[in-house]
């Protein structure tokens, strides 16, 4: 039965894993079809964030009947939580990525006023490198990586808010729906950030088992962190192989930042955690 | 090196207070170093692999391991401030503060009545009337009144196991105890029964410190406070405690490996 429920567990966290990777992918194609106007392939991310949603469904249920039917402890426990709670940020993000395919397919046509299109593309390359270290630290375990991430976010909140100064700019004969609709883009970027950094926090819990958030633990040197580490189950090591590969399909990102955004002067704030939303379909 | 986290810390001269505690079996080392506070009035739950020492442990605190040649201890062991190892100490005195509940229950081979009375007897309640509402109290507190309050000279053997477990609770209760200790209690009864007998220990609980040894993790996990893990982990070598602390803590993150490994089904 031991064995069963480890093999189980190492199968769901590859698959945690797999699901993280195929929407940081569908993320950049959503983007490509966005600066591209290419709406065939927005259409693709579409279908292809319905699967992801699929598949996180399905992986939280295999979370739940664990939990019912195997009685899991400690680092098992934990394990199962942080899969479901990851899985609801997964399904968040889902959901953004699949708005900016739809902003693709109603934009395309549109002339986005100048400068906006590159300022988005610096804004989702700041959102890849996210998303990248939240999976390298949910891979290796990584407590330290993970108390970067609120450190990788904060770019991505100044550079939100510079699109508002932009937009603000924009001159009477400039398409302003268009304008628009990358701004939206552009909270859809912003909010899969902040999911992401939450599912760094989830980590904290997973790693340490106690409910503190990565702010709190800003301030601790790497032997600190270390100390705060419970005992470590195998369910968090196990089937590693498969969990690397599974991660090594993220298209790589440089961590350098591709621009050198100026703090805004005016714009909302950031961290409000009101959902957007298209009508979906 | 034990692992103490939001572990109980009793105010001077009160509950159980371990400090260094040694136990042998003759020439046998059974248990070191055990360090710990009891949480008053409150659940804590001893578990561990068979031979790790829990119920070893649990029979120190009110010296029952005295009934055995050879055994001796070293450390200290308090009953409210007082070393319950002190030369002077009356070990019948302290089993009544300290009462036993074992895995078989062992009724008297006499009636209901005289079973809970045994031991206001002893202590020299002989008043009809006082010992009636002594039996009816204590039976009372055991949640075994209803379905044996019109039988009272029925004898204690011919009740169900359940029944007879509580018939034992009943009759520990009857010298007003301030510590319950229990040898796993609900493994040789019911389903039914263990339900029952859960409830009951919730409700004394606020009344009076209670110790349980279980196998059963889960039943660990409902009913308990506080949890101490115990461990031998080498054959030969004597057992001592790995992990003590909030039992809710204890199974979502353990900080001891040996604990994780324990609880989540590795070894044991």
């Amino acid at each position: 039965m031991r064995e069963q429920l480890d093999r189980e567990l190492a199968s769901l966290r590859q698959d945690l894993v797999k699901i993280y990777a195929e929407l940081d992918l569908q993320l950049h194609e959503a983007m490509e079809s966005l600066i591209h106007e290419d709406k065939e392939k927005a259409k693709k991310v579409r279908r292809a964030t319905h699967k992801i949603d699929q598949e996180s469904m399905k992986l939280e249920e295999r979370a739940y009947n664990l939990i019912v039917l195997q009685n899991p402890y400690a680092s098992d426990l934990r394990l199962l939580q942080f899969i479901i709670y990851v899985n609801f940020n997964i399904q968040r993000m889902s959901n953004h990525v699949r708005n900016i395919a739809k902003t693709t397919e109603r934009a395309a046509g549109h002339k986005v006023p100048g400068g906006m299109c590159d300022l988005l593309a610096s804004l989702a390359h700041l959102v890849y490198r996210v998303l990248g270290e939240t999976v390298r630290a949910i891979v290796e375990n990584d407590l330290s990586t993970a108390t970067n991430l609120p450190e990788l976010d904060e770019p991505v909140d100044e550079l939100y808010r510079t699109f508002f100064k932009t937009f603000s700019k924009l001159k009477t004969n400039d398409d302003i729906e268009a304008a628009s609709r990358v701004m939206m883009a552009a909270r859809m970027l912003e909010r899969i950030s902040d999911n992401s950094v939450e599912v760094g926090n989830r980590l904290v819990f997973l790693l340490t088992g106690r409910r503190e958030t990565l702010d709190d633990l800003q301030e601790l040197e790497p032997e600190e962190l270390d100390d705060m580490q419970a005992a470590q189950g195998l369910a968090l090591t196990m089937g590693q192989k498969e969990v690397v590969k599974a991660a090594n399909q993220i298209p790589e990102v440089e961590l350098a930042s591709p621009t050198s955004p100026r703090p805004a002067t005016s714009g909302p704030d950031a961290e409000d955690d009101d959902e957007d939303d298209y009508d979906d379909e | 090196m034990t692992a103490y986290r939001d572990a109980p810390k009793n105010e001077p001269k009160q509950g159980i207070h371990v400090k260094d505690f040694d136990f042998w079996y003759g020439e046998f080392h059974a248990l070191t170093g055990v360090t710990l506070d009891l949480a008053q009035n409150k659940i804590t739950s001893f578990i561990g692999p068979s031979g790790c020492g829990k119920s070893t442990f649990l029979r120190c605190i009110n010296r029952m391991n005295d009934l055995i040649d050879g055994t001796h201890t070293s450390g200290l062991m308090e009953l409210d401030g007082s070393d319950i190892y002190a030369e002077g100490v009356d070990p019948v005195d302290l089993r009544r503060r300290v009462g036993m509940i074992f895995q078989q229950p062992n009724p008297f081979p006499k009636s209901i009545y005289e079973n809970v009375a045994f031991g206001p007897r002893l202590q020299g309640v002989t008043a009809k009337s006082d010992l009636d509402a002594i039996v009816e109290e204590s039976l009372k507190r055991a949640n075994l009144w209803k379905e044996v309050s019109n039988q009272l000279n029925k004898n204690g053997l011919a009740l169900s196991g359940g029944q007879q477990q509580r018939l034992c609770i009943a009759r520990v209760l009857a010298v007003q105890p301030d510590v319950l200790l229990m040898d796993e209690p609900c493994s040789a009864i019911d389903p039914t029964s263990v339900q029952k007998v859960e409830d009951l220990m919730a409700e004394l609980a606020p009344e009076m410190t209670i110790i349980i040894v279980t196998h059963n993790m889960q039943q660990a996990a409902r009913i308990s406070d506080y949890m101490a893990f115990f461990l031998q982990e080498h054959a030969g070598e004597p057992a001592t405690l790995v992990e003590y602390g909030v039992t809710g803590e204890i199974f979502s993150a353990p900080q001891d490996q040996r604990t994780e490994d324990y609880i989540t089904g590795r070894f044991g």
